[in-house]
């Protein structure tokens, strides 16, 4: 080939490279052109690894990818890749870094060798190519140093990209993966509320972008009604995995016991049980007697309901306040009480309400969501729920939401609409 | 109950009883966006006669507890046992940043072992008040007395 040939197909192939996005189909054409280009017998492709500082094999037609493994400084690859510096070696067997146990395995015999790190942006170093046996017998020249240099940093600027492309397709996968795993979180959450004759209950969760641990629930169970709002400590997968666990164990516990205490108090032996991980859940369990309007309610770790009079007027939830559960097995929780008369409510939220932050950092607060609470008294607790929910959105704006925010609204003896 | 951004303490109240440590936590508003990742918490560590201090600075939350509880489980497994955390240059800790001190406290729950938490600042501390754990940690106010506690009999 002359040289104007090879130049012609150094462009070629650069292009050729640039087209090629997929890390493995890549690699093939890089090993395929360089023999061609180099008037090789074969080439070699060594793919350096940052975090082991090795560089693992991808030899044309040989050994299996991965299987040939050097440390930096060892062998001629090793070398190259160290002193990011070209090497000509007209004879291999000559050389004291020639390790001649992979011509033994693929029956081959190296005579010479060129070899170039493959340098991408930054000076990263990506990998060594090495181009083996000049055709016609002799030693590679000056210029194919200079050819397989050009050919490896064009080598390396495409293997830069198709790794940052694979990378992003792998983060995607485990985003969608994550969504799905939400998906069937947001499921385990009911979406419809007992209608009863004298209470009306309604909640919703909003959820972050990342998987998180925030659960609500509310069972009827005839004479009285369950409710309960709860928030898993942290975030991610292992949240999720907490909430689950939570939310099937205190649906199990309200029909067993008979106290909000109670329930509490066997969710957290069960959940306290080889929690290697320390992690834990804050909950308010309420329990509302349907003929009385006599509420019982028990608080593990759980920032305070509001109550909201059907005059407007506000109070904090604060008894019967215990430890989040999850920690100590056999902590007393204790039931705490109170009457609500016909229009009284109670609201209860997670954190993720009042610190729900708009773009200039300020949070939504308890101030304004008490102010939407008054002005929303006599409104049902759907109309509630969603005009809390729209009123921190637009409070947000534009803002990334960080933590799920989650909202149970209930009234006593509001009568059925039709 | 994930984490909250980056947060600038709010103005000084009077704090005094449950309920105004939490209005002083949800009603602090000039909390200002900073960048979430990529901040690490640096821990710098000091042995002191028998008791190991370890000091983190900034943020506990989801992305950077892990390294300090990490870096406490390694120290255990050296052989550390008296631990003191000095919470001094924390400036906000999520319940992600709780989960790291229950489960360092639960490598280290068996005497003569033995974790003491020293200068939290009222808004980290009410953090621990409002999940109900202020009781199961030995806490102190100054790093001396910390000292001394853990270095204890």
């Amino acid at each position: 080939m002359s040289d104007g040939r090879r130049l012609r197909s150094l462009l070629d192939v650069s292009q050729a490279m640039a087209a090629e996005i997929d890390l493995e189909a890549l690699l093939e054409v890089i090993l395929r052109r360089a023999n061609e280009i180099m008037e090789a017998e074969r080439s070699s492709l060594f793919i350096y690894e940052e975090t082991t500082q090795t560089l693992s094999n991808r030899i044309s037609g040989a050994l299996k990818p991965g299987s040939v493994r050097v440390a930096l400084g060892e062998g001629i690859a090793g070398h190259v890749a160290k002193t990011q510096a070209v090497l000509n070696v007209p004879d291999a067997y000559a050389d004291p870094r020639f390790n001649p146990s992979f011509d033994k395995e693929t029956s081959f015999r190296t005579r010479s060798i060129l070899c170039a790190p493959m340098v991408a942006r930054n000076g990263r170093l990506m990998g060594v190519l090495q181009a083996l046996n000049k055709a016609g017998g002799g030693a590679f020249t000056g210029e194919d140093e200079e050819l397989l240099l050009a050919f490896a940093s064009h080598a390396a600027i495409a293997l830069d990209r198709a790794q940052l492309v694979e990378a992003f397709v792998d983060k995607q996968r485990i985003e969608e993966s994550l969504r799905l795993a939400h998906d069937i979180q947001m499921g385990m959450l009911p979406r419809s509320f007992p209608e009863r004759p004298g209470l009306r209950t309604f909640a919703r969760l909003l959820p972050a972008r990342s998987v998180g641990g925030d659960l609500y629930d509310v069972v009827d169970l005839g004479d009285r009604v369950f409710f309960l709002v709860g928030d898993v400590s942290g975030k991610g997968v292992p949240a999720a995995l907490f909430m689950a666990v939570t939310r099937t164990l205190l649906r199990a516990s309200v029909e067993i016991e008979r106290t909000p205490a109670a329930v509490l108090a066997r969710v957290n032996r069960e959940l306290s049980r080889d929690n290697e991980r320390s992690m834990f859940v804050t909950a308010f369990v309420g329990c509302l007697e349907l003929a009385s309007g006599e509420l019982q309610f028990s608080n593990a770790g759980h920032n305070p309901p509001y109550r909201v009079d059907r005059d407007g007027g506000i109070t904090e939830v604060q008894d019967a306040h215990g430890m989040a559960m999850g920690i100590l097995e056999e902590f007393p929780y204790t039931t705490g009480s109170l009457k609500l008369d016909a229009g009284d409510g109670l609201f209860l939220f997670t954190d993720g309400v009042v610190e729900a932050l708009n773009r200039p950092g300020e949070q939504f607060g308890s101030e304004r969501l008490m102010a939407y609470l008054t002005a929303s008294a006599q409104s049902p607790p759907e109309a509630v729920v969603r005009g809390v929910l729209a009123s921190v959105s637009a409070f947000v704006g534009d803002a990334p939401q960080f933590d799920d925010i989650t909202v149970l609204s209930l009234r006593f003896g509001d009568p059925l609409k039709a | 109950m994930a984490d909250a951004p980056d947060s600038k303490s709010g103005t000084s109240q009077g704090v005094c009883g449950f309920k105004s440590r939490l209005r002083h936590h949800w009603r602090s508003s000039s909390r200002r966006f900073r960048g979430r990742l990529g901040r690490l918490v640096e821990i710098t560590a000091e042995q002191v006669a028998s008791v190991l201090v370890l000091s983190p600075q900034g943020r506990l939350d989801s992305n950077t507890s892990p390294r300090l509880e990490e870096r406490a489980f390694l120290e255990i497994s050296g052989g550390t046992t008296r631990l003191v955390v000095d919470l001094s240059a924390i400036d906000y800790i999520s319940s992600a940043g709780v989960r790291a001190f229950l489960a360092v406290a639960r490598r280290l729950k068996d005497p003569p072992a033995r974790l003491v938490l020293c200068g939290m600042a009222p808004s980290v501390r009410q953090i621990f008040d409002l999940a109900g754990f202020t009781a199961i940690f030995a806490i102190e106010g100054m790093r001396d007395d910390a000292l001394a506690r853990a270095a204890g009999p």
